[in-house]
């Protein structure tokens, strides 16, 4: 008698757990990810492509992939205010609700002309536009509008201390020494055939 | 004596008090504009693809602040209905004239199509229109095209065939049926192509034409529905359901904006890629994306004008035209103009942000502005 009691307890008391945590769970079940992040620019880069993973979505429905100045967990967050008009995307979606897509990012005010944008820590944002340093890309699907599928994942930028050369030096110099070798080694070939 | 200086005195007070008074009547209604201190009822028809839009832009500009209105009982006599209409005298109060100070009231009609729309107009049938297509090269010299915003076309197909890209020549292909088999475009398992035409009066086939070259329903190979009629735009619904559309084999355009906002209408559309480029909003906004458009708020020439560069609409100075010159400038003024909702407590420029939001269309890019944040084309 007693052990069926406890019994009882103890499944009343797991059903209530359950309930409890089903409540607290999140009714997004997505996830974000940034690569890279930071997002590396020379000085005078305004823009930069990244990367944006996703899982979670659903299967076969149309993505939506934003930048935005403010986080989904903040309880004033509008997408139509908050996020870039002119930079987001709308990939595909898959059968499976996994993917990625190349998203271009900016750095500087938001391109459809809105009063902020996202700025690296050094930067100086023209007058009249508030500076995020921290900005966010948010995936959702079926619609922008759609709260209850959205994820994110913040992102900064990290300027370089100058413009990465087209062919860095470490590969240049080998190059052109081999090919001056092999210049020379046939230069001395052509006069011995000639002297022949 | 006493009692005639006394008449007299009463008769001088009179008289100047009535003056007061009539100075008072003059309509407190600010001026140069379109408002009458008469709420006008607006009707405008046309584009299904701008109609939503329109839809939710109208009731912003109808909640709109303005006049404080006559709210008596109504007279028994329809010449002195004063209901609703702005107070005059000393007994209007309200003095903020950037949101609807007529209480004007506008309203679409259900789409007929962008043509019929701006035919409509003309005709004198209502009082603007909305078209998802510019001006015809003549005919409509009466009339103004505000573009308001920015959308793409966008090639879709569904069922189990996996978008790739189109170049501008295969979709000419595809709709003048040189190209029948889906096999002649990269990555394509084979089937007979079924290109699906578009209700004739629709702005989005008449852009699509234009992109085309040639009438997109003129083919031999086109595709309608089994009815016989042509589908109206962006609803993928009656093709899915018409047995006769192959659902594997068939290809159709949309509105971009469309596609992206309104999800029971898209279905199971996925979008291609036009000559390697997403129409994306970036790529809408800077023209890179093959096939953009704006769309239209249309407006006769004697209600809404503006001279070159200018913010200022001009126009009519009351009635329906009034009131139509008055939506324009609310469409077309820039974020510092506007006052706020007085239901959210948000700025109108903000609660249209929404709206474009909401139905996936862009604002017209600063490079392409003409005046205020619109950009006036002229019929010809």
């Amino acid at each position: 008698m007693k052990a069926r009691l406890m019994m009882k307890s103890v499944a009343g008391l797991l059903l209530v757990m359950g309930t409890a945590v089903a409540i607290a769970a999140p009714a997004s079940a997505s996830t974000t990810t940034v690569t890279p992040n930071p997002v590396t620019v020379t000085p005078n880069q305004t823009t930069a492509n990244v990367t944006v993973n996703w899982t979670g979505l659903a299967a076969n429905t149309l993505v939506f992939v934003d930048v935005c100045k403010k986080s989904i967990t903040d309880a004033s967050f509008d997408v139509a205010s908050d996020c870039g008009a002119y930079s987001g995307i709308t990939p595909n979606g898959n059968g499976s609700g996994t993917n990625s897509a190349v998203l271009e990012v900016f750095r500087g005010q938001d391109p459809a002309g809105e009063s902020w944008g996202c700025f690296a820590a050094g930067d100086t944002a023209p007058a009249g536009v508030t500076k995020y340093t921290t900005c966010y890309v948010r995936v959702t699907d079926n619609s922008v509008l759609n709260n209850d599928s959205d994820s994110e994942q913040a992102f900064t930028f990290s300027v370089s201390s100058g413009d990465v050369p087209e062919a860095p030096l470490t590969i240049l110099l080998p190059v052109v020494g081999t090919l001056a070798a092999l210049g020379g080694f046939v230069l001395i070939r052509r006069r011995q055939t000639v002297s022949v | 004596m006493k009692l005639k200086s006394l008449i007299g005195a009463a008769l001088v007070a009179g008289t100047l008090l009535s003056g007061t008074a009539m100075t008072s009547m003059v309509s407190a209604s600010p001026e140069p504009s379109g408002w009458d201190d008469a709420n006008d009822r607006v009707v405008g028809t046309g584009s299904d693809t701008t109609y939503p839009f329109m839809q939710r832009a109208e009731l912003l500009f109808n909640q709109g602040t303005g006049c404080d209105t006559d709210n008596a009982s109504p007279a028994a006599s329809p010449a002195a209905y004063n209901l609703g209409k702005c107070l005059t005298g000393v007994s209007q109060t309200a003095t903020n004239t950037q949101g609807n100070w007529d209480h004007d009231v506008f309203a679409s009609t259900y789409p007929t199509g962008s043509s019929a729309g701006v035919t409509a107009l003309k005709n004198g049938q209502v009082d603007y229109a909305r078209s998802s297509r510019g001006p015809k090269s003549s005919g409509e010299s009466a009339l103004n095209f505000w573009a308001f915003g920015k959308d793409g076309l966008i090639m879709v197909t569904y069922g189990n065939r996996t978008p790739g890209n189109l170049t501008t020549a295969q979709i000419q292909g595809i709709y003048n049926c040189t190209i029948t088999d889906w096999s002649s475009i990269d990555g394509q398992a084979a089937g007979t192509i079924e290109p699906v035409g578009m209700q004739a009066s629709a702005g989005t086939k008449a852009v699509f034409d234009s992109y085309l070259g040639f009438d997109a329903n003129s083919g031999a190979c086109k595709k309608s529905l089994s009815s016989g009629a042509y589908p109206f735009e962006n609803d993928l619904k009656p093709l899915v359901a018409d047995a006769g559309i192959s659902a594997n084999n068939a290809i159709w355009w949309m509105s971009a904006a469309a596609y992206k906002a309104f999800s029971y209408q898209r279905q199971t559309a996925q979008s291609w890629t036009v000559e390697g480029k997403s129409a994306t909003a970036g790529t809408i906004a800077n023209n890179t994306y093959p096939i953009t458009r704006f769309i239209y708020h249309v407006t006769k020439k004697t209600d809404a004008t503006a001279a070159a560069a200018s913010a200022e609409i001009t126009g009519a100075d009351g009635g329906a035209g009034g009131a139509v010159r008055e939506l324009t400038e609310f469409m077309c003024k820039p974020a510092a103009s506007h006052t706020n909702n007085d239901y959210s407590g948000k700025t109108n420029y903000v609660e249209l942000t929404g709206v474009y939001t909401a139905t996936g269309f862009i604002r017209v890019p600063a490079a392409e502005q003409t005046n205020g944040i619109c950009k006036l084309v002229p019929g010809a």
